[in-house]
């Protein structure tokens, strides 16, 4: 198989995997939802536009993950503030679970831990990459003196 | 490639499990309870839907009925549990149909958010005129539409299990990426 | 331990003998050490050549077909191919760290990780390299011993 057409099956790939992931990860989380609030479950219609925001999602993930340039910490801020946005977006504009005027309660909880898990993600997020390039550093270190 | 193939089907199984568990075909006209019995509406349908309305959550419903003869629609009352509507200037759109029967389709959005089971009245009259006036009364009762407002605990419950299942996605994705590159390198 | 150091002034090399028992890896480490110590290579500057010893070089890297040696303040056209460069100094500091580089590992102040498992490194000179991910896991490799 030649270079050019394994890099395409290998992009192919790769957005799959983020289109199931973010399909199964709304899916599951408002089939709960659903489950809990109304005693109902999701119709073929909702699958159907998760599929379709899944689907638009992913290409935007893909372009993320093009960019070389970032830190760590910003690729993993973004995602999961996509992420966090998707879930959001639906949950209004589809399902109706998140209203202002009614179920106000869940909308503003849900805004609320989403914002404080991002807070507990950069935490650490930073102190895990503080403690992978101390590491480095430190074999760096050892390395020069070793030579010397 | 084989990796990256085994969890794509791994995945597509679990996903196939999930939409088999919550697919669910619409269901409508299993609710409704007359409270009188008329002779005159024949193959009654509703169909409830949520729609949002400058910023508004309200319901848009449509309701389809069949009749031997052509009747004219007054009034339609909403009620529910501490709250009346009545909706008004709504002309269903009728045809007649091969069996002689004349079919009407009534499409309206009701203003307020809904709980509890909801009472349709509809007065109508055989003529023009209005001469006599007549109801047809019908309730649906735990439809979709119907919600309960949750409690502030709940809330946070589900908001924390919210949170939690964003933040295991975007580890998921981050950690897929990362071992597409290793892949390849090894 | 013995160490016998002989000053003959008019030897024609500098000949470094290491007599032990077993090569083991203290012994690797002063054979590398010394090779990247007094190993030279001729570089060419304005029509000019240079000595350069391997020790003062922070990366070489290749161009247009020509491959260039970096110093503290200049730039010198070796006449090696990079893949020669990067054999003959498999046992020393250098180590290739992208398709056109080979870097010193004495030179790199600091290091840190960045999205898609690359590394940067920033030399001693404030200089930044990036090590691309398909060389990062060997360079992780080398520190580690």
């Amino acid at each position: 198989m030649s270079n050019k057409k394994f890099n395409i099956l290998k992009f192919i790939a790769n957005y799959l995997i983020i289109l199931i992931s973010i399909f199964a990860l709304i899916t599951i989380i408002f089939a709960g939802l659903l489950e809990f609030i109304n005693r109902s479950v999701l119709s073929g219609k909702d699958l159907l536009i998760f599929f379709i925001v899944s689907a638009v999602a992913s290409i935007l993930f893909s372009i993320v993950f093009k960019l070389n340039n970032i830190s760590i910490v910003l690729q993993a801020i973004i995602i999961y503030f996509l992420l966090s946005l998707i879930v959001v977006l639906v949950g209004y504009y589809v399902l109706y679970i998140y209203d202002i005027g009614h179920n106000y309660k869940l909308f503003i909880s849900t805004i609320i831990f989403i914002i404080v898990g991002l807070v507990f993600l950069i935490l650490f997020l930073i102190i895990k990459l503080r403690k992978v390039n101390k590491s480095l550093n430190e074999n760096l270190k050892n390395f020069k003196e070793r030579d010397h | 490639m084989k990796k990256i193939s085994k969890k794509i089907i791994i995945l597509v199984i679990i996903l196939l499990m999930f939409m088999g568990i919550n697919y669910v075909i619409m269901d409508t006209n299993h609710n409704v309870v007359l409270a009188n019995e008329s002779v005159e509406f024949e193959n009654f349908d509703y169909e409830i839907e949520k729609i949002r309305q400058d910023g508004d959550l309200k319901i848009n419903i449509i309701l389809s009925w069949d009749t031997k003869e052509e009747i004219f629609i007054n009034h339609i009352f909403i009620t529910v549990p501490n709250q009346e509507e009545e909706v008004t200037n709504i002309k269903p759109e009728s045809n007649l149909k091969n069996n002689n029967m004349y079919h009407y389709n009534l499409n309206f959005t009701v203003q307020n958010w809904q709980i509890g089971t909801m009472k349709i009245d509809i007065a109508y009259s055989n003529n023009l005129a209005n001469t006599s006036e007549e109801h047809y009364i019908f309730y649906i009762a735990e439809g979709k539409y119907l919600e309960e407002e949750i409690s502030w605990g709940n809330a946070i419950f589900l908001a924390i299990i919210t949170t939690f299942c964003i933040a295991i996605g975007t580890f998921i994705i981050i950690e897929n990426n990362k071992k597409s590159y290793l892949d390849n390198i090894n | 331990m013995k160490l016998q150091i002989d000053e003959i002034p008019n030897l024609e090399e500098t000949e470094i003998i290491i007599r032990c028992r077993e090569v083991d890896d203290r012994i690797n480490r002063i054979g590398n050490y010394i090779r990247t110590s007094y190993i030279t290579i001729n570089g060419k500057d304005n029509g000019e050549s240079y000595v350069l010893y391997l020790d003062d070089i922070y990366y070489f890297e290749a161009v247009d077909n020509k491959v260039f040696a970096y110093d503290e303040h200049k730039v010198y056209e070796v006449s090696y191919k990079l893949q020669e460069l990067a054999d003959l100094l498999r046992k020393t500091s250098f180590i290739q760290v992208a398709r056109t580089v080979i870097l010193n590992i004495n030179k790199i102040e600091k290091v840190s990780t960045l999205v898609n498992g690359r590394i940067s490194a920033v030399l001693i000179n404030k200089e930044k390299m990036i090590i691309t991910r398909a060389y990062a896991h060997a360079f992780k490799q080398k520190l580690n011993g």
